[in-house]
Formats: C-alpha cells, structure tokens, sequence
C-alpha cells in the first residue's frame, strides 16, 4: 500500500508512452493535439492526478515521490506535444535558432535586424551550448526543450512553495497547481523561458534566505484602524532599510546570495526586455513584506535593467522608444489587446480562447479564497501574486502583456489557491474568512476536491495548450519544403509566406528576405496574390498549418488557399515541390528580377 | 574638458557617462550590503555619506539615462 501512489505513477507514465506512440499528428483537427489522444492518454493523466493526491494526503509526507509524481505529470502536459509532433511548434522558436546560428557564423548581433537581437544574452549562451555540443545550429535543441525547462522549473518552485509561508501539503498541491495551470506558452526554445527560470530562481532565494524578523503586530483592534496601522508599517523607514527582515544564515552565505542575484539580474537584463520589470516588482514587494533585507539589490536590478536597455539595446529604441513607454497608464488599451483580440475566430479556436480564460479566472478566485482563508506569518505571497498585474499599467509588450502577467503571478496564485484547500491555521495574521465547515468531511472527501481541482485544472490545461497546435504545429512536408527552398534561393531573394506559421527563419539570416502577407492582427486582408508579386517573392510556401490558421483564426473560407494557390500560377509562379502538407512555387523571372 | 562635457547634451548621452554613473552607484550599493550584512556598524556619518553617494550617483544615472534617450530616440 505504501508503494500504490508509485506503482500508480508507473503505470500512468506506462500508458503515456503508450499514448503518444499510437497518436497520429496528421489526424489534427482544429482543435489540436487533444484530438489525436487516445483513452490511454486520459485514463493516464487520471492514475497520476490519483496517485499524486494519494501521496499528498499521506500522514507522512515523501518529498521525493511527491517530486517524483509532479515529474510524470509534466511529461503529460509539456512531453505530449514534443513526443507526437515530428517537428518543433512555433514558428518563433526557429527564428532563435536561426539568430543563434548568426552569432555562431559572425560572433556578433546583426544591428537593426530584431529587436531581440537588442538582448542577445540567452541566444549566446545557447551558442555556446550548440558549439561545445559539437553541432552546427540550435535545431536539436527546439523540440524537447519545453518538457526539460518545465522540469529544471521544478527545483526553485520547491523552494518558493516551502519557503512561502503555506503548510508542507499546500506548498506540494501549489506546485502541482501551478504545472496543472500553465497554459501559457512560453516554455519555447525562447530567452523568455531561461528568464523565467531566473526569475524563479531569484525569488526562490530571496525567500529561502530571509524571514520576517518579528511577528507582525496585530495588537491594533477594528478593521480600519488596522489596514490603516498595516499600511502605514509598509512604508516606515525600518522596513525600506530591510532591517524588518533577517537571514539564519551566516554572512558569507548572504554575501554570496546577493553577488549571486547580482550576477542573475545581469545576465537576464541582457537577454530579456521584461524579466528585469518583474523581478524589480517582485523585490520591491518581498521588501514590503519583510523577505528581504538587502534593499540594496532592488537598486541593483534597476540599474542594469536600464544600463542595458539605455547602452546596450541602444538599436531597439532609438526611432521608436514610444513602444517601451508609450502604454503607460494606457490600461483600457492594453486589456483590449491582450483580451479581447484573442477572442475571434472559428467555434473551435473560440471554445479554446474562452477555455484559457475560464482556465486563469478559475486559479485566481482560488488564490483569493486561499488569501482570505489562510493564517500566515506575513502576506507576501499575496504581494508577490499580486504586483506582476502592474506590468499592464506600466509597459507596452504587445498582445502578450496579460499572458505574462499571469505568467509571472502563477507561481503564487497557485500557492494561495492551494491555501484555499489546505489553509495554515496557526499564523499570527488572522484569515479573513471564517472557518469553513470543509474540513469535517473528513480526509476522503479533501482528497477528492484536491484530486478534481488538479485533474480539471491539468485537462483544461492539455486542451487548451495544444489547442492552436492545428497551426503552429508542422509537419516533416513543411519543414521539408522551408529546406528546399532555403536550399534553392538566392541570397538577396525573398520568401513569401502568408501567414507566420510555419518553421521559417532558422539560417541565412539577414541574407533571406521574409515576406509575411498578413500579421497576427485582428484587422485581416484577404491574401491577394498581387502582395507577392509587388514584393518580388522569388518562393512562395504554401502549407497545412497557414491553411488551419486561415480558416481557424483569420476567418477565410476553406478554398482559400486553393484560391490562393491558382491566383499565384495565374501571376505566372510554378509549382516547383509538392509535399501532402506544403507546397512550394517560384516566381517567373521577371518577378524577381524587377526588384 | 571637463567643461565641454557637462554642457553638450551630446556627450551626457554617451555610453560612457550613463556606465560611469552605474558603476560608481554599484561599487558604493555593494559597499553598503557589505557593511550591512557582515554587521560592521557604521557611524551615522559614513552612512550618511554613503546613502548620500548612491543618491547622488543614482539621480545622476537616472538623468543621464533621460538625455540619452530624449537626444537619441
């Protein structure tokens, strides 16, 4: 019996490799990869979300099963895709790839390529990856990288979950929560998601390193007397100083600590726009609530963060600094673009969409019950959830924005929604809400809650993950076709694709031109052929995943690029390769040459 | 020179004096997490003086950082 949760793990991972192996990526449809999964997938994810809350609700906890059990959990939510899917997903992921392959080739950035050229950290130290691997570009890196970052997540997520302030059961279920909860993709081959892991890593050891140096004082009586009392204890000179926090450890180990965020704020305000933000938020927060008592490193992060984004991405803002600041305060905006553009498209892209947002509303209110329920010693996980939304109010990045907010918040949410099941109840804070009868129910009725919530959370989170894998998922004839093409194209000459889904970008950057007929927009033009004869499109790609996306998200009839296709050859292009999923056509010469 | 510097707008937004600026504020921030932490108590005069430092060189870094994005963006 003590061995159950284990052997159901097994199983589980058994049924997994079972799953994916019989699973058949070019039976997609619009609804992406959760199509392709068969019974043993689902019975699977069952028997892990079981045998984890088996193991959680033990009378003795067992860290290692407990890490051990999470760790098949994310082969099934974060392996399934890179296990089925022949290629890498996302077109983005390929481009770097290709930068990498240019710092390889040159040693150097290309200046005015890509605004992400303007932070080249993460992409150097994976050339220094791909180098001492012995390989000639990043390529072998792209497919599996989600499942192995999600994994190296797991060891400073412990660390935050212990160190947080919740009980030893609600810290394991936070962590689960939090894998069963991040749908956002931004675990790509990306220096978001090495940044992430610095991020993690920071606040994993701000939090392990200091604690509240006394006991909050609670003594003031009446609701209003004492938010204001607790207010005013924010911003007292003590506690800015940091003198309201201490560290067991010995001074060296601290000095070593803040030589060691030093360094990682370095490296991450080179390799990430945003990161640096976060992390100046998420410091500036552990100091009001008393976790850290090194101000000094709040100033630090700042100054690199604007050091490098003033000397050394210089290429990125000047000419259009108004995309860093120009989104202040503009909230209404920034939510429209980050909400309300997402929600068009097909029922099925429509269904995902709403089942995202379903998804990241449902983790919030558990998290504010969690916040109203527990007893802690101090609220800095609610200071940590919390300040990551202010990003919104102060930064333009895109449609992107909330997805990384939420992002950034997840690690705590996810803490406090765990508080919501298994509050701590002998903190000197009071909980806000009551006592809730929950608890009477008995052991068996808590493992079933907690069992629900993590099965209904995970499933949420493997359809709506793979849920747009319809078009940024490819297949062999794709990347087959980007390959010919690649290999046929003149340097100067232009490729013409419609939409950017396909895995474009990887090599001969700065030598070959992208044309990209629509962006990602909410304002689409029909596709015309005319668009690639102006730009002098010496290859057009047609492919599967430009078509899924046409007729999911843009909205164009499923002839379109059938349409498309007879509209080029009519402009005089040729059907030069064919694939069952790709098709590439060449420009006559008098389309190149006019250029 | 020294004279040349402070009054083109130019210079103020080279690299170097944004660099100049947030490497003194460093090495004065380490000095203080330092003292703070190995618990070597400082008279309230030198941290008067070194809390002054890092503001001085902070405002400093700040402002150059402003005219090099106003005289370059």
């Amino acid at each position: 019996m003590d061995r159950a949760p284990l052997a159901l793990g097994l199983v589980a991972f058994a049924l997994w490799i079972f799953a994916v192996n019989h699973a058949n990526s070019l039976a997609m449809n619009s609804y992406g990869l959760v199509s392709v999964l068969g019974w043993p997938y689902f019975f699977g994810l069952v028997l892990i979300v079981v045998a984890f809350t088996v193991e959680l609700l033990r009378i003795r906890l067992r860290p290692n099963h407990l890490a051990l059990l999470i760790a098949v959990l994310l082969f099934f939510v974060f392996g399934t895709a890179s296990a089925v899917e022949p290629v890498a997903g996302l077109e983005s992921s390929f481009i770097h790839a290709g930068f990498i392959q240019y710092l390889l080739q040159h040693g150097h950035t290309l200046n005015n390529y890509d605004a992400r050229f303007s932070w080249p950290g993460g992409f150097s130290l994976a050339a220094v990856l791909v180098n001492f691997a012995g390989l000639s570009n990043a390529l072998a890196f792209l497919r599996w990288f989600p499942l192995t970052i999600e994994l190296l997540y797991m060891a400073p997520l412990i660390v935050i979950a212990r160190y947080s302030g919740v009980g030893q059961r609600a810290a394991w279920l936070g962590v689960i929560l939090f894998y069963a909860n991040n749908w956002i993709y931004q675990d790509y081959f990306s220096p978001q998601a090495l940044n992430y892991l610095f991020f993690l890593v920071v606040v994993a050891t701000v939090l392990a390193c200091w604690q509240p140096a006394r006991a909050e004082d609670t003594a003031v009586r009446g609701f209003v007397r004492s938010s204001v009392a607790k207010v005013r204890a924010l911003f007292t000179g003590s506690r800015l100083r940091g003198l309201e926090a201490r560290s067991e450890w010995s001074s060296s180990s601290v000095l070593a600590v803040i030589l060691l965020i030093s360094l990682i704020a370095l490296a991450s305000s080179m390799s990430h726009q945003l990161t640096p933000y976060v992390l100046l938020l998420e410091l500036g927060a552990c100091l009001l609530t008393r976790r850290l008592a090194r101000p000094e490193l709040i100033v630090v992060v700042f100054l690199f963060f604007i050091g490098w984004l003033s000397i050394g991405a210089s290429n990125y803002w000047v000419g259009h600094l108004h995309q860093i600041f120009g989104a202040v305060g503009q909230l209404t905006g920034t939510f429209g673009s980050n909400v309300k553009s997402r929600v068009t498209g097909s029922v099925s892209h429509r269904l995902i969409v709403d089942a995202r947002i379903l998804g990241t509303i449902a983790i919030y209110s558990l998290g504010v019950i969690g916040a109203l329920r527990r007893r802690p010693d101090s609220r800095a996980l609610e200071a940590l959830a919390g300040v990551p939304l202010l990003l919104l109010v102060a930064l333009s990045y895109g449609g992107e924005g909330l997805l990384r907010a939420v992002l950034f918040g997840l690690p705590f949410v996810s803490l406090l929604g765990a508080s919501a099941l298994l509050p701590n109840r002998v903190g000197p804070i009071r909980a806000i809400l009551p006592q809730l009868p929950f608890r009477r129910l008995g052991r068996k009725a808590l493992g079933a809650v907690v069992a629900v919530v993590v099965l209904v959370m995970s499933f949420n989170t493997v359809v709506v993950r793979g849920g747009n894998d319809a078009y940024e998922s490819y297949t062999n004839g794709e990347r087959a076709a980007v390959n010919y093409t690649y290999n046929h194209i003149t340097p100067g000459e232009t490729v013409g694709i419609v939409a950017p889904f396909l895995p474009i970008g990887f090599r001969d950057v700065g030598l070959i031109y992208v044309y990209i007929a629509v962006g990602q927009g909410t304002v689409l033009l029909p596709v015309r052929a005319s668009g690639f004869v102006k730009n002098h499109a010496a290859f057009v790609i047609l492919s599967q995943a430009q078509e899924s996306w046409g007729v999911n998200v843009a909205g164009y009839p499923v002839v379109w690029e059938a349409n498309l296709e007879g509209s080029l050859l009519s402009k005089g292009y040729k059907i030069v390769k064919a694939w069952p999923t790709a098709t590439v056509l060449r420009a006559p010469l008098s389309i190149i040459r006019a250029t | 020179m020294n004279g040349v510097f402070f009054v083109a707008s130019g210079a103020l937004a080279a690299p170097p004096a944004v660099l100049v600026t947030m490497v003194a504020s460093l090495i004065l921030l380490a000095i203080r997490a330092w003292a703070g932490t190995v618990g070597l108590t400082l008279t309230r005069r030198v941290s008067l003086y070194v809390d002054g430092a890092i503001g001085i060189f902070f405002v400093l870094f700040v402002l150059f950082v402003i005219i090099r994005f106003k005289s370059l963006a």
